[in-house]
């Protein structure tokens, strides 16, 4: 006899307590419902933590735009320290800053190329003349690490809180040291040389290869692991970092910026850290 | 029975304790007996428990499958929201960064070459755009560029192309590396060239004379003055770089300081800016005419109110003698304007005849030279004017008056920059004809070109009078002169007497009056540089040092940057600036107005004992060549001087009024102190011997005794106190007793007297005209036994370091910014902290706390490059609302 699909009200799951499905169905949704909704709210703090970055960036954009005292004070590392603070509120991370310029303007040291030649003294390449026509080749160097004051681990290379996360095992694409140059082939601005959809293009065409001698950059390297920090938001990011882990994306996110100033090296006293100038804090 | 009931208590005991288990069962009983009871909750409750018991179950698996969609959508919708926010942030965050780094080239919008700027600002900022942000390309067609030239506002618009996850995912493309397109944003920045004021405040003590480093920290044969005097070029070169940006851009200002400040330069050919304010601050107009002489608009008044030589007849307040700033010229012809060189001589030789002044000054006169240099006294805020006194004042009873006086004073633009209860000394409260104490007093120290050796001649008269070994025994016996006192008396030959140079020093006339006199703020770079170039030290007296005061740097630099002082620094008032209120214009305020005080300094506060005299220094000091002597030197001179004459050792180091009396011993009375008539006999004998060797007539000496009865010792040798006839330096000199000068008598050579500094010698109260109006003097002395003139020194370093504070405090409460730049060596040791007074400073006009603000500069290299550093004009990028 074929089996009859029970009408309503025959259907029995052997429990005699008829207990109705509905509410086994409301309990049994109500989970993932509970964990779309905290998905969705540690992507919605995620993204808006992405946006807190690109808005602790203004804080040191006002600063080299201007009302920075050059030849006093290094706002800059208070800026920077500002910054750190809010960020290490919902994660753990890592930051350097650094002056980045082509030329060490330091009282009786000329800065020289690997040719020897003084960095910002214009050279006669073409050979055609006697007259200089070109300044020398000279890759941009990081002149001064400014660290944030309080420095919460000053014997790492890069200033950390709550361990680094992630970020703790990310090794900084910045020069190691101060006077340190970067390779021919490491751009100052993080997406140089990276192809939009067209053409890579050659280092000599990079900005960073384009600058003025006295021309010098506040360039911000951070790195982010979410939701290690102080923050308890829902699952305080744990289901994305779940997630990106589950997919093998990194659970770190790096932001590198850079921003140009107005004045020349020159009238920077605490971009170039020498006993004759101020110290940095 | 399972009941709807039963139901719900079944699924509210999931995971539910005990006792919150009951208290939900007993919430529920409730709700559900009231749900019975309610009519209309009773159709509720039946659909409820229906659907409850309904076990067919697809209506609430499709409404929990479309509660997921629905919450997946509203969520992706939210977070692609949030993504693209976090995006548009991003953007906006490296457009403002691209903008800032072509910020150099914004300032050459709106120059001829503007089309090849706008091109390079475009390429500029599609390449530190594309370099920074990800998937983002934007090409110089995809900017454009506004420039408006009357608010120098720049608007640069960007769009371009980008790719975008979430769009992808969510309409927004499609395809894989699908682009779309970056919401335009545009960016409206303004370039701002900051304006500066700055003042110099440069120290020109001896100790400016000591060699700076090499780079490499090896002794250098350039002393700091000259490592300044070269790096003119520098400030020359900075303000002219930043003139031609902006012409308006920068002033600066030459402060030189040391023991005092010197406010107008009278040195010169000819009608020049400095003599004009001389002219204006002592008659009130640069232009003389009897009618403005006659005015009440002068600055500052000639009294010579210390010392004793206090109440000075023609030289005193604005009774000038009719050809000093006068209606005759030096021919005593009428003039009415001041045309030829000689009507602007104020250096030269030409005489000041005072003979006929009264009281009578001696039958000597002042040079135009010697006359007032442009040094002024510390406003100390008493009454220097009667006309200031408050109402029932007693100059014979003054008791304690204002010192140190504290005023308010008027705001700067913007507002809230208003002092509140400062020093009056310190602040930048402008002189003003009508408040007296706000006017200042000549100060040209030492007065000894007046004094000449009256001084000398006074205390050979002393050294008798104390000396005489009989007068004890033999009471009110007067004795003769014994020849050996006589080799004595004449050790004070000279002393104090700087008539015997031509020019003290090479200078003219009050040598610890600075030579060089403040320059006002100027653009003119030949003027600058001439005043830098030609910077010079203190004069001094023998190469001794006297005080530094470093307040008066700060103090001056304030008002030297004040626009509350724009009358007194120019004919036209222009500078200093103000800032601009909100809508304001004109020619006295500009936008974005920085004001700032590089101080360059080579030391801190110090006060040395350094006095003038030849007391038994005769191989250091001789008539043709008076100096200043140190106060171990003093000291070591009284003790010499104590084995000559115990008495007058002893006397010399008295500082009341009794014990000095009491040292003449029966010469005067025992109770009123004034000399009796055996010692005016013997006083007058003295006199004789001294003045006029023992020539004087009986006629003479009955004048001389009559003319000094009444006077005690404190009054006659220390130069104290009024009597109803006069001051009594006035009446010593209606005795005419042939002095030749008017004496300058210096109150404790053996112990305290230093150099007269701008706020007088330990001791010395606030005076009008003679009569103590302050109950505690600026500087009050320190009484020991062992080294009084060091613990006196020490006080006072310390109190001028106190002062120097204040002003830095009140220049950050102007809002005037602080530049430090030590010729030398960051110190350590003992002077770390002295050191540390000038990091103190910076912090107190705003500089940041346990930073190292101070700029030290050993070697003349590293001079040029804090001062290049400390005159950079800064420019801002302000980003407005676009």
């Amino acid at each position: 006899m074929a089996r009859r699909f029970p009408a309503p009200g025959e259907w029995t799951s052997g429990v005699r307590a008829a207990i109705g499905s509905a509410s086994v169905e409301v309990m049994a949704i109500t989970p993932f419902v509970i964990l779309l909704m905290a998905a969705l709210w540690d992507i919605r703090a995620f993204t808006a933590f992405r946006t807190d970055i690109a808005r602790e960036q203004y804080a040191v954009a006002e600063l080299i735009a201007g009302g920075a005292d050059w030849a006093n004070e290094n706002a800059v590392g208070n800026v920077v320290s500002a910054a750190m603070n809010r960020l290490a509120r919902r994660s753990a991370g890592t930051m350097r800053v650094a002056v980045v310029s082509r030329l060490r303007d330091q009282p009786g040291v000329p800065a020289t190329n690997s040719a020897g030649q003084d960095c910002d003294t214009a050279w006669d390449h073409d050979g055609a003349t006697s007259t200089p026509d070109q300044l020398p080749w000279c890759e941009p160097m990081l002149l001064n690490e400014i660290r944030p004051n309080p420095d919460p681990n000053p014997s790492a290379l890069s200033a950390m809180w709550h361990g680094g996360g992630d970020c703790a095992a990310v090794t900084s694409e910045l020069p190691a040291n101060e006077g340190d140059a970067f390779s021919s082939s490491a751009p100052v601005l993080p997406q140089e040389g990276v192809p939009n959809g067209g053409t890579i293009e050659p280092t000599s065409a990079w900005v960073s290869r384009n600058l003025q001698p006295n021309e010098w950059w506040v360039v911000v390297e951070i790195c982010t692991h979410f939701g290690q920090g102080d923050a308890s938001v829902f699952t305080g990011g744990a289901l994305v970092n779940l997630g990106l882990r589950t997919f093998g994306v990194p659970t770190t996110m790096r932001r590198r910026v850079a921003w140009g100033a107005l004045e020349t090296l020159g009238n920077c006293a605490w971009c170039v850290p020498t006993a004759a100038t101020s110290t940095p804090p | 029975m399972r009941t709807d009931r039963g139901n719900v208590d079944t699924a509210m005991n999931v995971s539910r304790s005990v006792p919150l288990r009951r208290g939900l069962e007993r919430v529920a009983d409730r709700c559900w007996r009231l749900a019975r009871a309610v009519p209309p909750c009773k159709a509720w409750r039946r659909r409820v428990a229906a659907f409850g018991a309904d076990q067919r179950g697809g209506a609430m698996l499709y409404m929990g499958m479309m509660a997921l969609t629905v919450l997946t959508s509203v969520g992706g919708v939210m977070a692609n929201y949030a993504w693209r926010e976090a995006q548009e942030v991003e953007i906006e965050a490296a457009l403002r960064a691209s903008v800032s780094a072509v910020g150099q080239l914004l300032d050459r919008l709106g120059t001829p070459d503007s089309a090849s700027v706008e091109a390079a600002i475009k390429d500029r900022v599609a390449r530190f755009l594309d370099g920074l942000l990800a998937s983002v390309d934007v090409d110089d067609d995809d900017i454009s560029l506004s420039y408006e030239a009357a608010s120098r506002t720049t608007r640069i618009t960007v769009g371009g192309q980008a790719t975008a996850f979430f769009d992808r995912l969510f309409g927004g493309g499609g395809a894989e590396n699908a682009t779309v397109g970056l919401p335009t944003q545009t960016v409206a920045v303004q370039l701002l060239s900051t304006s500066y004021e700055l003042a110099l405040a440069v120290d020109l003590t001896k100790s400016m004379l000591v060699n700076m480093y090499d780079d490499d920290g090896s002794p250098s044969t350039v002393s700091r003055l000259n490592a300044l005097r070269s790096a003119a070029s520098v400030v020359s070169e900075v303000v002219a770089a930043q003139l031609q940006k902006d012409p308006n851009s920068i002033a600066v200002a030459v402060v030189p300081f040391g023991p005092t400040v010197n406010v107008a330069d009278t040195t010169g050919v000819g009608d020049t800016a400095g003599k004009r304010r001389y002219a204006r601050m002592l008659i009130g107009a640069h232009v003389d005419t009897d009618a403005a002489r006659s005015s009440t608009h002068h600055w500052v008044d000639t009294f010579h109110a210390y010392g004793t030589g206090r109440n000075m007849g023609e030289l005193q307040s604005r009774k000038l003698p009719d050809f000093y700033l006068g209606s005759q010229d030096a021919n005593g012809a009428a003039r009415s304007t001041w045309t030829t060189t000689a009507d602007w001589d104020l250096t030269g030789d030409e005489d000041i005849d005072v003979s006929g002044a009264a009281p009578p000054l001696g039958t000597w006169s002042v040079k135009r030279k010697d006359f007032w240099n442009g040094c002024v006294m510390a406003r100390w805020g008493a009454y220097w004017h009667e006309d200031a006194r408050p109402g029932g004042w007693d100059p014979d009873n003054p008791g304690a008056e204002n010192w140190p006086a504290r005023t308010n004073v008027a705001e700067w633009t913007p507002a809230g920059t208003r002092l509140v209860e400062v020093p009056l000394h310190l602040s930048d409260e402008p002189p003003a004809a009508a408040s007296p104490n706000t006017r200042f007093t000549a100060y040209s120290w030492p007065d000894a070109q007046i004094a000449r050796n009256a001084d000398g001649q006074l205390h050979g008269v002393m050294v008798e009078l104390l000396d005489d070994a009989h007068r004890a025994a033999t009471a009110a016996t007067e004795h003769t002169i014994n020849d050996t006192r006589k080799g004595h008396i004449g050790l004070f030959s000279g002393y104090n007497d700087w008539s015997g140079r031509n020019k003290i020093d090479g200078g003219d006339g009050g040598s610890s009056c600075m030579p060089q006199a403040i320059l006002p703020l100027t653009s003119s770079t030949t003027t600058l540089s001439n005043a830098i170039g030609n910077l010079s030290v203190e004069r001094g007296h023998g190469g001794r040092i006297t005080h530094t005061f470093p307040h008066l740097g700060i103090v001056w630099g304030l008002r030297a940057l004040s626009p509350l002082w724009s009358d007194v620094w120019s004919d036209s008032g222009q500078r200093p600036l103000a800032n601009c209120a909100a809508g304001e214009t004109g020619t006295h305020c500009t936008e974005n107005l920085h004001k700032k005080i590089v101080f360059i300094s080579d030391g801190y506060s110090s006060v040395y004992g350094s006095q003038p005299g030849r007391i038994a220094q005769k191989a250091m000091a001789t008539r043709a060549n008076p100096r200043l002597i140190s106060y171990t030197q003093q000291y070591a001179a009284c003790r010499i001087l104590g084995r000559y004459s115990s008495r007058y050792g002893a006397a010399m180091g008295d500082t009341s009024e009794g014990a000095f009396n009491n040292r003449f011993g029966a010469y005067v009375d025992s109770t009123t102190k004034q000399f009796t008539s055996a010692g005016l006999t013997h006083l007058v004998d003295t006199f004789d011997m001294v003045v006029h060797n023992e020539t004087a007539t009986t006629a003479q000496k009955t004048a001389w005794t009559t003319a000094l009865s009444g006077l005690t010792p404190w009054q006659l040798f220390r130069g104290h106190g009024f009597l109803n006839t006069g001051h009594a330096v006035d009446r010593l000199m209606a005795a005419n007793l042939g002095l030749s000068g008017r004496p300058m008598l210096n109150d404790h050579i053996c112990r305290r007297g230093m150099a007269f500094s701008p706020y007088g010698e330990p001791d010395d109260l606030v005076q009008v005209g003679g009569k103590p109006v302050a109950g505690v003097a600026p500087f009050t002395s320190v009484a020991t036994t062992t080294n009084p003139m060091s613990a006196t020194r020490a006080k006072q370093r310390d109190l001028a370091d106190t002062w120097f504070h204040e002003a830095c405090s009140i220049a950050g409460q102007r809002g005037v910014e602080i530049d430090i730049i030590f010729l030398g060596n960051r110190p350590g040791g003992a002077s770390a902290s002295r050191f540390a007074k000038l990091e103190e400073c910076v912090d107190k006009a705003g500089g940041t706390a346990n930073v190292n603000d101070v700029v030290t500069a050993p070697s003349q290299t590293d001079l040029r490059a804090a001062l290049r550093s400390a005159l950079q004009v800064t420019r801002e990028l302000r980003f407005l609302e676009s």
